[in-house]
């Protein structure tokens, strides 16, 4: 009977408890807000990682060049032989005949594609060829166009 | 009086409930968020650093391929080219493509390291007629283009190639055989040569004829003789005219 008539030291119970519920709470709060913060890290640095680890790992060739005089096209073959797939975003021959192809070209790994820029270009006539892919990389060949 | 002890007791130990508790979501979120995050990112870190260094053998290993290639005619009014390949790199070399001027023949064909293989006629029919200038070269799997050396042949007709250059092809009726042919090449058949060009050439299992070129350093007369285990496959000191209209023969052997 005295306990329930004595009102000594229940203050700070309730005190207590209240406390300890504020730290569970509050506690519980920043577990989760870091839980959510961290995966998110996680998974956004796994991407840019990833990005990065594509980026490098992409590898690609100008394997053949050939000029059509009787079409004024100049056809490049581009050969991806790296471990990813590629896309070819541009690409542009400068030097004595200019031309470009902006079209986006994906390029399976292990397979080649042939991709046509439409330029006039005289015999003997000098060019340079850039290959741009989408993750920045280049690829680069010089062509002259035969006289044969 | 103890009752009045319990009361005390949890009064005197309030603070430390909440400090206990803290500690432990503290610790909790130090063990399920920030140190998986640390262990991830190590991780992620360890694959990148993997790749490079992957990508930085596969560089080496591409930049170490090396393969001597010739392109010759089955015979000198052929339709069908033989490619010739001697890897001369200590790795195995996959082959993915033959073009022949700007045609390009798929292929998936591996050449151990130091060794020997020819791609059998490749066929040209389609293209022979209406071109004259045959440019040969091979794609490797690493994306390396290795020209043939007997770049480019001529086809007027008969075919014939560049540089003073005799090419003697010895084909064999026997595929599944290994052969081994001394191949010959003097100015000289009377025993008092200025050039003489010797080789040993081999015909493995899965090919059916074999392949040597003799460069040679003036235009004249040469006279071929392939041997066998010391015996000479007729004809005997075959007559080839290396000139200036002809700067580069073909010559075939049939054993």
């Amino acid at each position: 009977m005295r306990i329930l008539t004595d009102k000594r030291g229940l203050s700070p119970v309730v005190a207590t408890i209240i406390l300890c519920g504020v730290v569970l709470v509050l506690g519980i709060a920043t577990w989760s807000l870091t839980y959510t913060v961290s995966s998110n890290l996680q998974t956004s640095y796994y991407e840019d990682i990833k990005k990065q680890i594509d980026r490098i790992s992409e590898r690609f060739t100008l394997e053949h060049i050939a000029y059509s005089s009787t079409e004024l096209t100049l056809h490049v073959w581009v050969y991806n032989y790296g471990d990813v797939d590629i896309e070819v975003i541009q690409v542009v021959a400068t030097g004595d005949a200019e031309g470009g192809n902006n079209t986006a070209i994906p390029v399976t790994h292990g397979k080649m594609v042939k991709i046509e820029i439409s330029l006039n270009a005289m015999k003997g006539d000098e060019l340079s060829i850039t290959v741009m892919s989408g993750r920045n990389n280049f690829a680069y060949a010089t062509y002259i166009v035969p006289y044969t | 009086m103890h009752t009045q002890h319990i009361l005390s007791r949890i009064r005197n130990a309030k603070s430390g409930i909440a400090t206990v508790l803290g500690m432990l979501i503290f610790i909790g979120v130090l063990f399920t968020c920030v140190i998986p995050l640390f262990l991830h990112v190590n991780q992620v870190n360890s694959v990148y650093d993997q790749t490079v260094v992957d990508m930085k053998r596969f560089d080496e290993n591409r930049e170490e391929e090396r393969i001597d290639v010739y392109a010759y005619p089955l015979s000198t009014d052929s339709q069908f080219l033989n490619i010739y390949m001697m890897n001369k790199c200590p790795l195995s070399v996959k082959i993915v493509r033959v073009w022949v001027n700007n045609i390009p023949f798929e292929y998936s064909f591996d050449i151990p390291a130091m060794e020997d293989r020819t791609i059998e006629s490749v066929d040209i029919s389609k293209i022979l007629p209406n071109t004259e200038i045959f440019n040969i070269k091979v794609t490797t799997f690493r994306g390396k283009i290795f020209p043939s050396l007997s770049n480019p042949l001529y086809y007027r007709g008969g075919w014939t190639g560049g540089g003073l250059t005799i090419q003697i092809v010895v084909e064999t009726q026997t595929i599944e055989k290994t052969r081994f042919f001394h191949i010959i090449v003097t100015d000289d058949c009377q025993g008092n040569p200025s050039y003489t060009y010797e080789t040993d050439v081999v015909k493995r299992p899965h090919q059916s004829s074999c392949l040597a070129v003799a460069t040679v350093y003036l235009t004249g007369t040469y006279y071929v003789t392939v041997k066998e285990a010391g015996v000479i496959i007729p004809p005997e000191n075959q007559l080839v005219v290396v000139s200036q209209n002809n700067p580069s023969k073909w010559v075939y052997f049939y054993a």
